[in-house]
Formats: C-alpha cells, sequence, structure tokens
C-alpha cells in the first residue's frame, strides 16, 4: 500500500509537468500564430506579439512547481 | 517623479508667402511637435504640399533601391553636406550611376557564363576518343587555356566595380538623405491648417524653448509670422519627453515598445531599472554567463550603433551584472559549483554558495513569491497614487487601497502561522475590511479578482522555475561531458569540448532570450496591469 502511494505520487508529478507542457505549448502554438499574422501586417507589433506569445508559459511553470514540491517536500514524509 | 520635459502648446500664425521659409526654419530646429490638422470646414483647411513630391519620392525610391543592392554595411555613415553640393543634375547622375553599375554586372554575369559552359567542357574529359575533328579539339584545348585569363579579368571588373560603388554610395547616402528631408518639407503644408492667404500651425514644443523660436521667428519675418502660447488642459494628449539621467535612458525602450505613458500618470522608468535587471540576474544568476554576456554587449555596442541596439545592449549589459552577482550568490560558473571546485567554504562567515539552485529551490521559491508581493505592492501603490491624481482619494482608497490591505492581510495571516502575537486579529480585520471595500470599490466581480491576484503572485515562481531550468541545462551539458565523453579519451577530448562549447553556447542564447523575455512578462503583466494605463504621445519634432 505504501509503496502503491509512492508510485501515485511521483506519476503525479510526472504528469503535472507533462500536461502542463503540452498545454503551454499548445496555448502558445494557436497565439503564436496569430501574431506571426499580425506580425506581417504590422511589423511594429513584433514586441507585443513576442510577449504575448510567452503568456501561456505560467502554465508550465505551474506545473513545474507542483512537481517540485510533490517531488521534494511531500514524498519525503512518505519514505 | 515627474521626469518628463515641460511642453507648451503653441499656435503658428503666418502669411502664405512666408511658408517655405518658416517650414525651413522649424525644420532645422528641430523642436516643435506638429499636430495634424484633421477637421476641415469652408474657411480652413488641409494645406498643399509644395512643388513636385511625385518626382522626388520617385528618385528617392530608385536611390534606395541601389543602395539596397549595394548592401555593404555602409548603412550607419553619417551623411554631411552642405545644400549646394547636390547637383541640380541630381536625377542624370543616379540613372548614370545604375547604368554603370548595370553594365558592370551584366559583363560579369557574360563572363560568369562562359567560364560555367567551360567548366562543362573540360568535365567531359579528353575529346579525341569520340570522333570530333582535330581543328575543333584544339580551339577547345585554345578557350580552356584561357580561363584562368577570363578569371582575372573578370576579378578585375569585380574590383572596379566595388571600388565604383564605394565611391558612388556615400554620394547617394547623401541625396537619400537631402530628399527625405525635402520631401518631409515639402510634404509639411499637409498637416496645417491653411485659409486663402494665411497658414496656421498647432502644436507642442518643450517650455524652455519657446522665447528661442519667438525670438528666431520675430528677427526673421518681423511678425508677418508669430507663434504664441496657448491654453491647454491637462487631459490632452501632451507629447511625452523623458529627461531620465543617462544610466535610466536605456530602460525606456521598454516602455516604448509597450506604450508611453499618459502626461499625469507616473513614469514607471525607473522602477524598471531596478527591478528588471533584478529579475534577470535572479533567473538566469551565472558568473559565466554573466560575464559572456557583458563583454558580448560591450563588443556589439562598439559594431551596431543605433539607437535601438544601444538600449537593448545598455539593459544587457544591467543586467548581465546583475547576473554575474547572484552567480556568486550561487556559486556556478558555467553550471560548475564554483566554489566546490576551488575548495572555499565560507567567505566572511558565510557559508558558500549561499545558496544551492538544485538543493534550496524552496529558500528560492520562498524568495521569489517574496519578491512578487513586493513588486505587485509597489504596482498597486502606484496605481493608488495615479487614481488619487487623476480621479480622488476615496475611488483610490476603494480601488487600490484595498488591494494592498488584501495582500497585507495575507501577509499578516502568514506570519500568524510562524508567530505567536496579535498577528491573526490584525490580518483577518484587514482582511474583511479590504473585502467590504473591494465591493463597494468594484461590485461583486471585484471577488473574482482575488483569483487573478493569486495567479499574478504565483507567476513570480518563474524566477526560481527558469534559473532551475537553465542550470539543469548546464549541469546536464557538464556531466556528459565529464562523465561520460571526457573518459574515453583520445579523439573524444576534443569532441567533449565541442560539445561542451556548442552546449553552452546554446544555454546562453537561450538564456539571454528567456530571462529577457520573462523578465518582461513579469512587467507588462503582472507589474503594469495594476496601474499603468499608457496611450501617450512620444515627443516627435518635426525635422528628426
Amino acid at each position: 500500500m505504501e509503496q502503491l502511494i509512492i508510485a501515485i505520487v511521483v506519476l503525479s508529478s510526472v504528469i503535472s509537468v507533462i500536461a502542463t507542457g503540452f498545454a503551454a505549448a499548445w496555448a502558445e502554438k494557436h497565439i503564436g500564430s496569430a501574431a506571426v499574422g499580425a506580425i506581417t501586417e504590422k511589423e511594429e507589433l513584433f514586441s507585443k506579439g513576442l510577449v504575448l506569445t510567452v503568456i501561456p508559459e505560467t502554465i508550465v511553470i505551474f506545473g513545474l512547481t507542483v512537481s517540485l514540491v510533490l517531488l521534494f517536500v511531500v514524498l519525503p514524509q512518505l519514505l | 517623479m515627474n521626469s518628463n520635459v515641460r511642453m507648451t502648446k503653441i499656435v503658428l500664425v503666418g502669411t502664405k508667402d512666408n511658408m517655405k521659409e518658416t517650414i525651413d526654419i522649424l525644420h532645422s530646429l528641430k523642436i516643435i511637435h506638429i499636430i495634424d490638422f484633421k477637421e476641415h470646414d469652408e474657411t480652413f483647411e488641409v494645406g498643399k504640399s509644395l512643388g513636385e513630391v511625385a518626382i522626388f519620392s520617385e528618385l528617392l525610391i530608385s536611390i534606395r533601391s541601389l543602395l539596397h543592392k549595394f548592401d555593404n554595411g555602409l548603412g550607419n555613415i553619417k551623411a554631411t553636406y552642405t545644400k549646394s553640393e547636390v547637383s541640380r543634375n541630381l536625377e542624370k547622375e543616379v540613372f548614370e550611376t545604375e547604368n554603370i553599375i548595370k553594365g558592370y554586372s551584366e559583363k560579369i554575369g557574360k563572363i560568369d557564363s562562359v567560364l560555367k559552359e567551360i567548366e562543362n567542357i573540360e568535365s567531359i574529359g579528353e575529346l579525341k576518343g569520340i570522333g570530333i575533328e582535330k581543328k575543333i579539339i584544339s580551339s577547345v584545348n585554345n578557350l580552356i587555356s584561357s580561363k584562368s585569363q577570363l578569371e582575372a579579368y573578370r576579378t578585375e571588373l569585380k574590383d572596379q566595380m566595388d571600388a565604383i560603388i564605394e565611391q558612388e554610395s556615400i554620394h547617394l547616402l547623401q541625396y537619400e538623405d537631402f530628399l527625405s528631408n525635402e520631401i518631409e518639407k515639402m510634404e509639411a503644408p499637409l498637416r496645417f491648417t491653411t485659409t486663402k492667404n494665411t497658414f496656421l500651425i498647432e502644436g507642442w514644443i518643450p517650455e524652455n524653448k519657446y522665447q528661442d523660436i519667438k525670438s528666431i521667428l520675430k528677427k526673421k519675418f518681423n511678425n508677418r509670422v508669430t507663434i504664441d502660447k496657448v491654453k491647454f488642459s491637462h487631459n490632452e494628449d501632451v507629447p511625452i519627453e523623458f529627461k531620465h539621467p543617462i544610466p535610466i535612458k536605456p530602460f525606456e525602450l521598454l516602455l516604448e515598445l509597450f506604450e508611453y505613458p499618459k502626461t499625469k500618470e507616473i513614469d514607471p522608468t525607473f522602477a524598471i531599472f531596478i527591478t528588471f535587471p533584478l529579475f534577470y540576474g535572479i533567473m538566469l544568476g551565472d558568473i559565466g554567463y554573466g560575464l559572456t554576456i557583458f563583454f558580448t554587449s560591450l563588443f556589439m555596442k562598439t559594431k551596431f550603433k543605433t539607437e535601438g541596439w544601444g538600449m537593448i545592449l545598455g539593459i544587457l549589459e544591467y543586467s548581465s551584472l546583475y547576473t554575474i552577482i547572484f552567480g556568486i550568490i550561487y556559486g556556478e560558473f558555467f553550471g560548475f559549483g564554483i566554489f566546490h571546485f576551488l575548495g572555499i567554504d565560507k567567505i566572511f562567515g558565510l557559508q558558500m554558495p549561499v545558496l544551492n539552485r538544485i538543493t534550496d529551490f524552496m529558500p528560492i521559491m520562498i524568495l521569489s513569491m517574496a519578491i512578487g508581493i513586493f513588486h505587485i505592492l509597489l504596482g498597486l501603490s502606484f496605481g493608488f497614487i495615479n487614481h488619487y491624481r487623476n480621479h480622488n482619494l476615496k475611488k483610490a482608497i476603494l480601488e487600490k487601497g484595498s488591494w494592498i490591505m488584501l495582500i497585507f492581510s495575507i501577509i499578516f495571516l502568514t506570519i500568524n502561522i510562524y508567530m505567536s502575537g496579535p498577528f491573526f486579529y490584525i490580518g483577518i480585520s484587514l482582511f474583511l475590511t479590504s473585502i467590504i471595500l473591494l465591493i463597494i470599490g468594484e461590485g461583486f466581480i471585484g471577488l473574482i479578482h482575488i483569483f487573478s491576484l493569486m495567479s499574478n503572485i504565483l507567476s513570480y515562481l518563474r524566477l526560481m522555475a527558469i534559473g532551475l531550468s537553465s542550470v539543469g541545462i548546464a549541469i546536464v551539458i557538464n556531466s556528459i561531458v565529464t562523465k561520460v565523453i571526457f573518459p574515453k579519451g583520445g579523439v573524444f577530448i576534443l569532441l567533449g569540448y565541442i560539445v561542451l562549447i556548442g552546449g553552452h553556447m546554446g544555454n546562453i542564447l537561450l538564456g539571454i532570450i528567456a530571462s529577457f523575455l520573462h523578465a518582461l512578462r513579469l512587467h507588462y503583466v503582472e507589474f503594469f496591469t495594476k496601474f499603468y494605463e499608457g496611450g501617450g504621445v512620444k515627443y516627435k519634432p518635426f525635422g528628426t
């Protein structure tokens, strides 16, 4: 039982990075293509497009934080 | 923090026969920011451009396309000339140059195709065997032997062409500058208000320049062209010209990329000057990377001298200094633990490294959150001041003060967990007051924004996360090289160095871009949304 819980915690930490990574990439893909479209119309929008494109990266940062907390804060308490 | 140049609104009126001269003077003074005239009616209408703009524009286009063809990095030569130097037969000269260059490149092209044919024949090999007449073979051989001669002729032509290009491009740059100025002057009346016999320019000038321009105009035209101050309200879009001290100047770029501040808004450049490099340093934090970026940007400053590049490189320089400082705190040199390597344990009684980014990520995480809370509080206090200036104290307290109280209540409640004292009661009472103020100020919708505030604060975790990923890559590169490749010896040592240099170069590039963008994002999305409205106009005087 104990081992199962540990395995679930480790798996959760893995999933949180993978899933949020995919989510961020997916969001960025859409924003990025829209931004490139806008930049071809109006070149001054480059900086704004660049900043808008990195906005969803927050998602993966949250995921990374969650996984780090799971691995280094939750897991040691179980061991 | 009002660091803008004081502007004053002016109206310049004169008779039409003096218009051309007035434009010349204003163009050389480079101080008046013209407001374009838009609403025309029966008496007032937009002025007409002087002379034949179309011919000039066409010429300008052909000059630019020629310059574009040359494309030899002459972009930064400052064209110095006097007006008389620009010959009257400008058009003829430009077309002559165009033809000469065309002739040369055609000749070179022909030689190139002949050379190519010769190579083809050569590649067939021995011609005797396939039954071709002796006469033809000898003439072909003659042709082949003249190949080196042709090549020499080609380089000679090419050198001649390059010399002409170099000589002419300076002229052409001068013409380009001259023509674009002339066109700007000719088209200036399109921005004026005119009646049948007079013209009127509305615009802004720095207040301290007013007397100068007035006396210049008086001396020249003796009251036939006059300038006067006009009353204006501060709600008008007064153009903004910053007067920051030189160290802070580069950071204006970050405002320019976003939007210029409105006249009465707080100018956040100084705050950005402090926080932007700090965030950058926390994220990248490596002595080796910092030094690399510092010297690269110093070097690039000598190559790229435009204003925009200067600003970007200036920002990078400051940021790299912080990167070095945090590199010392983290004890990292290209991902290697430098203090461990040098055998230094303590400096001034401090355990070295102060923080290890891999093992002590929790303290860095808490530090990032604390920085985030501080930064958002700063933004909210700016917002408080802006609201107070533009509206009144009540609105400021309801809309910004409530948020500030909310954050403080969270801080007190957190302290309560670790320390005993009256913190709990202070926290709870602050919390309830702030919620009530929020509901009064923004309605129940305001409560939803509590979540966005939370995500804003959590967003500062990237200070830890970006750094962790950057140091992670560096450590992976180092361990692959030192533990896998180097032990094999021989050629692998060389390969190891290639991997080491290439990997770290890639990581530095990623680090520069990622740290820059994320520091920028923290300012634009988390910080600016708390107070910044933007939409101001940049002061852009006529003639620049």
